[in-house]
């Protein structure tokens, strides 16, 4: 009886093992939301109203962008520039190393692998630009800055994380980087880099992977900027730790060139 | 007594004003980047010519063109324009710095910017030489400018230690980003009784933005473990 529970375990492996969550749209209700933090230069308090909206409970994935590319023949910043930004354990805080071939389909670069076996994972290394033309051809749209901090809060309101400020709790909702420093490889939660979109728990909308994996792209502008060549995203990413980034929050909210394709920013799309 | 309230009410506004203002002027002086000594039309028309199409495509040079420049259009073009794209969650990016606070992190006077590989290798090649226009600067101006500070970050000049203290101590007004930038060079090279201190895990743990009280008591304390770590360095 035994053996043949384990033959029928074995069997059954690779289908438990691969069970992905299903991509649904959620409603975020319309209303007043408090959004912002005190003492957030970056994000201070403030009120706003936001109409209802749907928005994707997961990440865009490279088998999705995959389909744009095959229907358009897009080439993205990174491959026409050939100047992406990649990781690889033994970098100093914060540095990137600048790698010719990478672009979406080998996200790190060619001699560190491609995707064929990441295709549930966020697509990476691609620009805001890029980004806008998927949208466009989709018939999606970025989520505004306001929007994605309303559907990473839930109800709360001037905390870090929609659970409060604890954050002994980010790794449980949070693909992250938990060693101290990027000098030596970090799996401690079962991923170098990028996670299969949906392997940590939902937010309290049912919303997987807003805090870390990737940055988020968002539409908007800070009223400090003027610059028309930045881009905002938010939620952190896989490279983010406690030390260094710490991004993985409702609050922050990170900046970068619109043309600059780093190996940690992707994006989650709203219904028009 | 609503009259008493109503004047109290006033002057905290104007006084939480004037401190927003004060931040404000506080953050623009340490984002102020050195005037160049040296004159290098060449590369200020590049750098002009990339100012012009900041939205688009490429902020960089050719490894060729770089490599045919003399040690002063290097510098200049380093200097003022790190070609790079940085992560966007680079430290205290969008931080508006308080005198009245010492931060973990120097202030970013290039955006989403840093140097790059070519960039880095003329500042490590050239280390002697670039100090020596960062300290004749700094004799003049008493002060170690953004732009100069973050040549000593990407550099990790832990020798320049004395030096920065120097100025610190010794230069016109008060800047906590050399302080910061003190902690920063304990922090990046790992040194331990740095790490194991109170101090650290107020400004490296948690939040970016992290940071302590700008008093004496702190500030002699960041001067003496720099020191104690810069001789152990020295061993």
């Amino acid at each position: 009886m035994r053996r043949w529970l384990i033959i029928l375990l074995i069997f059954l492996m690779p289908d438990i093992a691969f069970t992905q969550i299903k991509q649904q749209w959620v409603l975020v209700p319309s209303g007043v939301y408090h959004l912002g933090m005190a003492d957030s230069d970056i994000n201070p308090p403030h009120k706003v109203y936001l109409d209802s909206f749907y928005i994707s409970n997961l990440e865009l994935t490279n088998a999705e962008f995959e389909k744009f590319v095959n229907a358009t023949g897009y080439i993205t910043d990174a491959e026409r520039k050939k100047n992406a930004k990649v990781f690889e354990p033994g970098l100093k805080e914060f540095r990137w190393l600048t790698d010719s071939t990478a672009y979406w389909r080998y996200p790190n670069g060619k001699s560190r692998g491609g995707i064929e076996d990441k295709m549930q994972h966020p697509v990476t290394t691609i620009s805001y630009a890029d980004i806008l033309s998927y949208c466009n051809w989709a018939g999606l749209r970025l989520p505004s800055l306001d929007e994605w901090e309303a559907a990473s809060r839930c109800s709360s309101r001037g905390t870090v994380y929609f659970w409060g400020n604890d954050h002994s709790k980010v790794s449980k909702y949070a693909n992250i980087w938990l060693g101290r420093n990027h000098l030596a490889a970090d799996t401690t939660d079962g991923f170098l880099r990028t996670a299969p979109v949906g392997s940590f728990d939902a937010n309290c909308l049912d919303i997987y992977d807003m805090y870390g994996n990737v940055f988020e792209f968002c539409t908007g502008r800070l009223k400090s900027e003027r610059r028309k060549s930045i881009a905002y995203s938010r939620g952190g990413s896989w490279w983010c730790s406690a030390w260094a980034c710490g991004y993985y929050n409702s609050v922050d909210i990170g900046r970068t060139n619109i043309h600059a394709s780093f190996s940690n920013q992707g994006f989650r799309v709203v219904k028009r | 007594m609503k009259m008493n309230k109503a004047i109290v009410w006033c002057l905290s506004l104007l006084f939480s004003v004037s401190a927003s203002a004060q931040s404000n002027s506080y953050q623009k002086w340490l984002e102020q980047k050195a005037v160049s000594p040296f004159k290098t039309p060449k590369v200020a028309k590049i750098i002009r010519d990339f100012g012009k199409s900041q939205n688009e495509e490429n902020q960089e040079i050719s490894e060729e063109q770089f490599n045919k420049f003399t040690f002063e259009e290097k510098f200049n073009y380093t200097l003022w324009h790190p070609e790079n794209y940085e992560q966007n969650c680079d430290p205290n990016g969008a931080a508006i710095y308080k005198p009245t606070k010492i931060y973990g992190y120097i202030s970013d006077c290039f955006q989403e910017m840093g140097f790059s590989e070519k960039q880095i290798n003329f500042l490590k090649e050239n280390k002697v030489k670039v100090f020596d226009v960062i300290k004749k600067d700094a004799a003049t101006s008493g002060r170690i400018w953004c732009n100069y500070k973050w040549a000593i970050v990407y550099l990790e000049a832990y020798d320049q230690i004395p030096f920065l203290i120097d100025v610190y101590k010794n230069g016109g007004r008060k800047d906590n980003d050399l302080l910061a930038l003190l902690c920063y060079l304990m922090n990046s090279a790992e040194y331990q009784p740095f790490l194991k201190s109170p101090m650290y895990k107020k400004l490296y743990m948690g939040e970016m933005t992290g940071n302590i009280e700008n008093n004496k008591a702190n500030q002699d304390l960041i001067i003496a473990r720099a020191m104690s770590f810069y001789k152990s360095k020295q061993k």
